[in-house]
């Protein structure tokens, strides 16, 4: 077990107890820490969004046909564009079930609320008014889908018991939703542009000190030990920082778990408990990330051959090949060209395999663009002959740091990724979102089976702002439907100027004129009409004074009033008044929404984050870099070199490599989403762009900040000592 | 003494020999044709100003550097013939090295440096530290054994890097100008320490330095200059 000792004797070496030794151990935890938060987080995704699905099936009404023991209404109401749902219930059996988080089934005039809903309404008198029934307790964890939910139960009103259906009780057998195709895509391109940033930043963090280890290896080389055992002796000292890195990433995640409570982005939360990472997902990376750290110390010393003078003199800076850097970008960018040319974009969109493939396209162009920044910052400091002092130590300096580069190269992998990303969320939001409407004025409210419509209408006259009111009545028979509304609907939903009470249009196909029909139970004849197109399909009746569709009672009720917002706002509230089972009709599907805004937060939070981590990256490489090179820098100060050109000089050196990331990224990441989106759909946020360079510029200032403390310790004469 | 890869004492015969080496960095030539011959017990002086090649003719003698010519044999095997895996082995126990300074470990105490050799070469901890802490003692330092180098004073750090360097019992110690960083009077100390307890050990030293003071100690002196060699006077 010789190698086992050595192994010991590495991990001795970390835990050395000198300041600088528990500096380094410090910092190389904290890294690898910070690291396996975020890896922990994402693995958390996973069992986090089944778990809310879970309570969602759980606590939705089950209509299934069957032993019935409750009676059930949906209704919702609107307050500043927030949705707020319930469900209206009555017990018809004495065993009727409560919904889950719920103890009893409120009765008329009771309401149960989530959390959320409580707050709202005690710090906001309007919400109040819209719930004129008393709270009588709140919903459990249990059954709120996340912690911020605005969901509440109420008791259904005897008024309203024929609209509401009959349901069994709570928890339908109906699968979760699954992604859309874009949706796999997105994700595939959004976890690279998270995975390989990370795993850059765990890299660098276990190779913090990298000088000084060399010098301490190189002493034990001296006295006997093998290349073989120095092996062992690196990897024990690794391992210590990234075992202890993942202890401190597990606190850190259980430690910052509660606070999931309070944070909800864009109508996407979790509650603490639904964050546990997946089993699997877990195990890998708690075997995963000692595996890389040791592994990145092993190749470390494959190209750093140290020997018992220290490290080899001999040994010529590793060349930075081009070739396959430049060949991955090649390669993803000819896979998003192929996939492509297989099916244009909305196929693509269509089928899970080919928008996997393009997701693994775009995922192999920003792991180039991370290899290709070495090497661009290599071949600038090579070729750049400055002036100035302080940029020209700075690139002297660059030609022999890989850690600077290196830890930039995550970042331009963020920044590519969200550029890409952006854009093509931009074309997500146009591919489920309806078209514009041509008529923002026109608001559509779906109304409840048996409604009274009377007492509705009169609600609504009463909103400011109201121009017209237009009853739709659609009843279907076999083969069509008989649609029946005013003439100002007609003319604006199929487009036709000749409309008067009593004409008939035909879109699609209908019984010949003259055909007798039985509507509401009552005889009546199909009239003549006239071809038109539209978004009416079937028979459309302007039937002001037909009896018989008279007696049809209306699904909708077409409103013209202002176009903004707080109109909707203001109809919803007037008919909550009357009826909450009026539902106001929207451009989005809700489920749609939130995963189209779950990946939206899901891509700016995680470049917040990475961005963070690459400040304590780069922050964290930049002090080593200016305490392990301590004594040139002291030379350099004693030979007259103001300390101010020193710290303009650590300020070259973060900007240069970050100059050169961005002027990387944004052609690259605007490239990569041109292929990917469809003609005429790639826009270019130009604003996004400019905040990212300004972006760049204070973590480059952030980063050279750090490192003056450093800088004024190495620049004392007691730093000339070498021994 | 330690029953090494080569063992079997033989006190006549040259135990370590270099012949005509030559070595250069890049275009700078470091030897040209310099040899020497060290026999077991005795202690050799390496002289010369800074620059002349003194330093790496000692390396080339230790198996640390190899000699682009010539050669350097261990009681009859080739040094460069051997693997990294034997070299390293020779060292840890025929070999023991003192250099001015960075060769103690600094997050070990100073009796798990001096123990180092010993759990390398897979001795058990309590036996090597059994056998450090002697070494600490004969050489007046046992009172620093739990401190770590850097909070010890320049020649008592030196004097545990000479424990260091005879706790397997070496047959050859090479000592890079041991004393360069220490005050004359320190200094003398520790050369008084060394090749008394290389004496005792029967340990050859080959003891690399520019101050004549530090010469007096050797048997014998050979100064090199410009990658040459060439053997002194005996020292009366």
């Amino acid at each position: 077990m010789r190698w086992a000792d050595d192994l010991v004797l590495g991990i001795r070496l970390a835990v050395g107890g000198s300041r600088t030794s528990w500096a380094r151990l410090a910092l190389t935890a904290a890294g690898v820490g910070l690291g396996v938060t975020v890896l922990l987080l994402a693995a958390s995704i996973g069992p986090a969004r089944e778990a809310k699905s879970h309570r969602v099936q759980a606590a939705s009404v089950d209509s299934t046909p069957g032993d019935a023991k409750l009676k059930a209404r949906h209704v919702s109401v609107s307050w500043q564009g927030r949705l707020i749902t319930g469900v209206e219930l009555a017990a018809t059996a004495p065993d009727a079930p409560a919904p889950p988080g719920v103890g009893r089934i409120p009765g008329p005039g009771e309401l149960v609320v989530s959390p959320e809903l409580l707050d709202l309404m005690r710090t906001e008198d309007s919400v109040r008014a819209r719930f004129p029934e008393s709270v009588i307790g709140v919903i459990a964890d249990a059954g709120l889908p996340r912690p911020k939910s605005l969901i509440f139960y109420a008791g259904l009103p005897e008024a309203h018991h024929d609209s509401a259906h009959p349901a069994a009780g709570f928890g339908s057998g109906r699968p979760p939703a699954t992604l859309l195709p874009i949706y796999r895509l997105l994700m595939v391109a959004a976890i690279s542009a998270l995975l390989v940033p990370l795993g850059i930043f765990v890299l660098v963090a276990t190779r913090l000190g990298a000088t000084g280890r060399a010098q301490r290896l190189a002493a034990i080389r001296l006295v006997g030990a093998s290349r073989t055992q120095i092996r062992w002796i690196a990897s024990g000292e690794t391992l210590t920082g990234a075992v202890l890195g993942l202890f401190v990433g597990v606190a850190l995640f259980f430690a910052a778990r509660p606070l999931a409570r309070f944070i909800e982005v864009e109508g996407v939360g979790f509650f603490p408990t639904d964050l546990l990472p997946d089993p699997l997902l877990g195990a890998l990376i708690a075997l995963g990330v000692p595996v890389v750290a040791v592994l990145s110390a092993l190749l470390a010393l494959r190209t750093e051959d140290v020997g018992p003078l220290g490290l080899s003199r001999a040994v010529e800076l590793p060349r930075h090949r081009a070739g396959w850097r430049f060949g991955l970008i090649g390669a993803g960018a000819a896979l998003i060209v192929v996939i492509s040319a297989i099916g244009g974009y909305w196929q693509v969109m269509a089928d899970a395999r080919l928008a996997v493939g393009l997701g693994l396209g775009i995922a192999l162009v920003l792991a180039g663009t991370g290899a290709v920044l070495p090497w661009l910052v290599g071949k600038v400091a090579h070729r750049l002959e400055p002036d100035g002092i302080a940029p020209l130590l700075a690139l002297r300096t660059l030609r022999f740091d890989a850690g600077t580069p290196r830890v930039l190269s995550g970042v331009v992998v963020v920044l590519t990724g969200s550029l890409t990303l952006q854009v093509l969320l931009g074309v997500a939001a146009q591919f489920t979102a309806a078209p514009p409407s041509d008529t923002p004025d026109r608001w559509v409210l779906d109304l409840p089976p048996r409604a009274e419509v009377r007492s509705l209408e009169e609600a609504i006259a009463l909103v400011g702002g109201v121009r017209q009111v237009s009853e739709v009545r659609v009843h279907p028979f076999r083969g069509g439907l008989v649609t029946s509304t005013d003439c100002v609907e007609i003319a604006e939903r199929l487009d036709v100027d000749d409309c008067v009470n009593g004409s008939a249009y035909l879109v699609g196909s209908a019984p010949a004129p003259g055909t007798k029909l039985k509507i509401n139970g009552q005889d009546w004849v199909v009239p003549q009409h006239k071809k038109a197109n539209g978004d009416l399909w079937g028979l459309v009746v302007a039937g002001g004074a037909d009896p018989v569709l008279a007696s049809v009672p209306p699904t909708e009720l077409v409103v013209r009033g202002d176009p903004d917002e707080s109109f909707g706002d203001r109809l919803l509230a007037a008919t909550g008044r009357a009826d909450r089972g009026v539902t106001l009709r929207r451009q989005f599907e809700a489920g749609q929404v939130e995963l189209f805004a779950s990946l939206r937060s899901g891509v700016i939070g995680g470049s917040v984050l990475l961005t963070l981590l690459a400040v304590i990256g780069l922050a964290a490489a930049a002090v080593d870099q200016v305490w392990e090179r301590r004594r040139p820098t002291a030379v350099l100060a004693a030979n007259g070199v103001p300390p101010k050109v020193l710290a303009v000089s650590a300020l070259w050196q973060s900007a240069i490599p970050a100059a050169v990331g961005i002027g990387l990224a944004i052609p690259i990441g605007l490239g990569t989403a041109w292929l990917v989106a469809p003609s005429g759909r790639f826009r270019v946020d130009w604003t996004e762009i400019a905040t990212t360079v300004a972006a760049a510029a204070v973590v480059v200032l952030v980063v050279s900040l750090c490192t003056l403390p450093a800088l004024r310790s190495a620049i004392r004469p007691a730093s000339l000592r070498t021994e | 003494m330690t029953s090494g890869p080569m063992s079997g004492p033989d006190q006549t015969r040259v135990l370590l020999e270099a012949v005509d080496l030559h070595k250069s960095f890049g275009p700078t030539p470091a030897l040209d044709g310099a040899g020497l011959g060290v026999r077991a017990g005795e202690v050799v002086a390496v002289m010369g100003p800074s620059g002349s090649g003194k330093s790496t003719l000692l390396h080339c003698l230790a198996g640390i550097l190899t000699p682009d010519k010539g050669t350097v044999r261990y009681r009859d095997v080739e040094l460069s013939a051997m693997g990294d895996g034997a070299r390293s082995e020779l060292r840890r126990t025929d070999f023991g090295f003192v250099f001015q300074f960075g060769q103690l470990v600094p997050e070990l105490s100073c009796l798990e440096n001096v123990a180092l050799p010993l759990r390398l070469g897979s001795v058990k901890r309590k036996e090597a530290e059994s056998r450090a802490r002697e070494w600490l003692e004969r050489l007046e330092v046992a009172d620093v054994a739990d401190k770590r180098p850097g909070e010890t004073s320049g020649g008592q750090g030196q004097r545990v890097a000479v424990a260091r360097a005879l706790v397997t019992g070496p047959r050859v110690v090479f000592a890079d100008e041991p004393t360069g960083a220490l005050d004359s009077l320190n200094g003398e100390r520790v050369m008084q320490l060394l090749v008394t307890a290389a004496k005792e050990t029967n340990a050859a030293v080959v003891l690399v330095t520019h101050e004549p003071r530090v010469a007096a100690y050797s048997d014998r002196e050979v100064v090199v200059r410009d990658g040459k060699s060439r053997e002194m006077e005996p020292v009366t």
